[in-house]
């Protein structure tokens, strides 16, 4: 009987060791799965604008808040803006990077540093970053402007405050 | 006496044969539930890390007063789709749910829906492109609104919008 009761407890010990190494495993995918997903924040965003040249400008302030790296490049990154114009009619601008946005400049420890355009940047984990938006429209004052970032199909999204 | 022992000898030694036999089909079931377990759990993280990486991408959607028509802007972040007009979609507001049909000469009394491919329009829903679906529809839509876009290659995704305070005009 004892070899039974040894027996039992030996194997309820072996599942539970098992079924919690198989939860960690599991889990420890998904948090590297997430982990690989682009977590990038828009912080805040200014507009200009220049009725002479009828142009729009936006310099936008974002941060990589994960913990690897974002590669910026034309493939893999688009952004949208969405806006009103002068006759307040909603219009959705597809924007292309290294042609209507870029990266204008970096912030390390404090320090504003500027990039040249059209070029893929790495941004590593918990840098800030600006990007700097030019649209060939004037959108209507005091209304919302909401900006969509998608990198690698992972949605970011800002809607300015009137 | 020596009878009784070898009675009792032969007990135990078959009571240990039957603990052993019972301790060995146990074990076996408990390993092959473990084992079934893992699988199902591979194959779930597999179609988890399948779903992160063949996606398509609700980017923006609204009702146009003008055009009379709903656009959708997508983003597909899986695989190419060779024809988009095989794309199946369903539309619809609160309440309210059809099926749409693809129609190269969409107009506004048609439950139909047409595209426009923003970045290489050749037909083919290419990997990182972005498409404004316009859906055609007469009868007036309570938000929130919803869309199933569905695809052999990509399977079924749904989205909702217009709950949104700059959806509303």
């Amino acid at each position: 009987m004892m070899i039974v009761i040894v027996s039992f407890v030996v194997l309820v010990i072996l599942s539970i060791y098992s079924f919690s190494t198989l939860i960690i495993t599991m889990s420890n995918e998904l948090n590297n799965l997430i982990k690989d997903l682009p977590q990038v924040k828009i912080l805040n965003a200014t507009i200009s604008i220049d009725i002479s040249t009828n142009t729009t400008m936006i310099n936008c302030s974002l941060i990589n808040y994960g913990q690897r790296s974002v590669i910026f490049s034309y493939s893999n990154t688009k952004l949208y803006v969405i806006y009103r114009d002068t006759n307040n009619v909603t219009r959705i601008k597809i924007m292309k990077y290294g042609e209507d946005w870029y990266i204008s400049s970096i912030k390390i420890n404090g320090i504003e540093y500027n990039l040249s355009k059209n070029i893929i940047y790495e941004i590593s984990p918990g840098m800030e970053f600006i990007i700097y938006i030019s649209i060939n429209d004037v959108f209507k004052s005091n209304t919302p402007v909401t900006l969509i970032l998608s990198i690698r199909g992972v949605r970011i999204e800002y809607t300015t405050s009137v | 006496m020596n009878r009784c022992r070898g009675i009792s000898t032969l007990t135990t030694a078959l009571v240990m044969i039957v603990s052993i036999i019972i301790s060995l089909v146990t074990l076996s079931i408990i390993m092959l539930s473990m084992q079934y377990i893992m699988n199902f759990t591979n194959i779930k993280i597999s179609t988890i890390k399948k779903l992160i990486n063949t996606r398509i991408t609700f980017i923006y959607g609204e009702y146009n007063k003008t055009n009379k028509n709903f656009y959708i802007v997508m983003e597909n972040q899986g695989p190419t789709i060779n024809s988009i007009s095989e794309i199946k979609i369903s539309f619809g507001g609160l309440g309210s749910y059809d099926i749409y049909v693809f129609s190269s000469m969409p107009c506004t009394q048609c439950k139909c829906w047409n595209v426009i491919e923003v970045d290489n329009p050749n037909g083919i829903w290419d990997h990182g492109e972005t498409l404004i679906i316009y859906l055609y529809n007469c009868t007036a839509l309570e938000p929130p609104y919803s869309i199933d876009i569905v695809h052999p290659m990509v399977g079924k995704f749904t989205f909702s919008f217009g709950e949104k305070p700059w959806n509303i005009q």
